[in-house]
């Protein structure tokens, strides 16, 4: 199976100190990865790295086998030019912890303006498809909806069908139920099991253990910049081996 | 004062002209400072360090020196030039040096609103439309620009409220509008019925731009209202 996200030695500073330490993440297709640690510990950046959300320091990156950046000999970061950067990027979903859904746009109008705008595609299939989307995250009857009109669940339920209109070839969530009222987590949880079930390819960084255990075929934890552990569901809850591993578990189980 | 019908009718038609010069200025300024304003706001937050210090000059210049010197300026500032200098296509006639000032000027304080109004949309609306393919001019076109509207209405329909009492201004290079026929007719007849009427025409049309800036207002407010449940 092809690796679709390739994060090689990955190292990125910031202004405090390393937010990346030498970061190896490969996510092949079909995969279900959840990045789990405490706040701070690098696995919202190390997502945000893989789509150049933010720029690397040091490190390899390729999105289904072609290089997004590269370092060179002399240890400098050579990043492809912007055009390629957001080919690579549009192939990859991302859905944010703040939803970040374009206040001015309708929800259909949200999910169907990049693959209209930006990828050309004719736009009766489009819109076709954003209404089958809206059928999944079960807001059909929202089409016409402001996002302002919307609860935070809906909206990130909005925000995970554009993200998918796109037909990216993984999805990539940054804390997608952190923002959420618990009484909305679980229709949100629902559409991304869902997915899952349907074999998406996803990376999820989350705070939700119960859930990250039960969708994922891997679990990471992340501590002070590293990966620390990393292996199936079962190991890393049941049977995990560093100390800094079983802290943070006894600290939020 | 004097408000007998056939006094105040023999003063309409010059002061209703005034008044159409007065709007004729109102108009083409904004119709000229309302576009520009824009460059100049994406000029100032550009991460292109010369064209950034060059647009906040600009503003700093047009903001930092009082309208009337630089209404002086390019009215007989420039004449002096054109004289001196031979390039007589310097000298501008009373009405396009007021234009060209006020546009210029108006420019200014429309740059800042706009900079301020692109700079508080939030910063996730710039990284789902990185993530989505959009270039940078794509996401200001598309995404900023289109939400900045409805939070610049409030600043801009004050500036221009502003304008309408700052083209009473074109009096001291004896453009003939508003104040100036009004100032004319009271200076020749002795009374103040003409600066009374004037003040009416004044109150018109700002409050003619009030109503049309809230209907405005509404109708870009509408997908900021929550549903009713």
């Amino acid at each position: 199976m092809s690796a679709i996200i390739e994060m090689s030695n990955i190292v990125k500073r910031f202004a405090g100190g390393p937010a990346l330490d030498d970061v190896t993440l490969h996510v092949k297709t079909g995969e279900q990865v959840a990045i789990i640690g405490s706040s701070g510990s690098g696995k919202s950046t190390l997502l945000r790295c893989a789509n150049h959300l933010e720029a690397i320091d040091s490190g390899r990156i390729a999105i289904n086998g072609q290089a997004l950046a590269e370092t060179d000999a002399a240890g400098k970061v050579r990043y492809k030019s912007d055009a390629v950067i957001r080919s690579l990027i549009m192939q990859t979903g991302m859905v944010f912890q703040h939803f970040n859904l374009f206040g001015h746009l309708t929800c259909m109008e949200n999910i169907t303006i990049a693959p209209i705008q930006i990828k050309k595609e004719p736009e009766e299939v489009v819109r076709a498809r954003a209404a089958d989307l809206l059928r999944v995250v079960g807001l059909e009857h929202k089409a016409g909806a402001y996002p302002a009109q919307l609860s935070g669940g809906q909206k990130q339920r909005v925000a995970i069908a554009r993200a998918l209109a796109m037909r990216p070839s993984i999805l990539l969530f940054d804390e997608p139920t952190s923002a959420l009222d618990p009484e909305v987590t679980g229709e949100v949880l629902r559409v991304i099991r869902e997915l899952a079930a349907q074999g998406y390819t996803m990376v999820l960084v989350t705070h939700e253990m119960g859930f990250a255990r039960e969708v994922a075929d891997r679990v990471i934890f992340m501590d002070q910049a590293k990966i620390v552990e990393e292996g199936a569901p079962e190991q890393i809850f049941e049977s995990p081996k560093s100390d800094r591993l079983k802290a943070f578990l006894n600290a939020v189980l | 004062m004097n408000l007998s019908m056939e006094y105040i009718s023999a003063l309409l038609p010059s002061l209703l002209g005034g008044m159409a010069e007065t709007l004729k200025l109102f108009l083409m300024t904004l119709l000229f400072s309302l576009p520009l304003g824009l460059p100049i706001a994406l000029g100032s937050i550009s991460r292109f360090w010369p064209v950034k210090a060059l647009c906040k000059l600009y503003v700093w210049l047009f903001r930092g020196t009082p309208l009337m010197l630089q209404l002086f300026f390019f009215y007989y500032g420039l004449g002096i030039i054109a004289n001196d200098s031979g390039m007589l296509f310097l000298r501008l006639d009373r009405f396009p040096a007021v234009i060209l000032t006020y546009t210029l000027n108006y420019a200014a304080y429309f740059a800042e609103i706009y900079r301020a109004g692109i700079q508080s949309i939030d910063r996730g609306q710039y990284e789902a439309a990185k993530t989505l393919g959009f270039t940078r001019g794509q996401t200001m076109s598309k995404i900023i620009i289109p939400q900045t509207i409805r939070r610049i209405i409030p600043p801009v329909s004050n500036e221009t409220i502003t304008l309408v009492k700052d083209t009473a201004l074109a009096n001291v290079i004896a453009v003939s509008e508003l104040l100036k026929v009004a100032k004319d007719a009271s200076n020749r007849d002795t009374n103040t019925t003409a600066y009374m009427l004037a003040a009416v025409g004044y109150l018109m049309i700002t409050f003619l731009l009030t109503m049309l800036y809230r209907q405005l207002e509404k109708r870009f407010s509408r997908h900021e209202q929550e549903a009713v449940a």
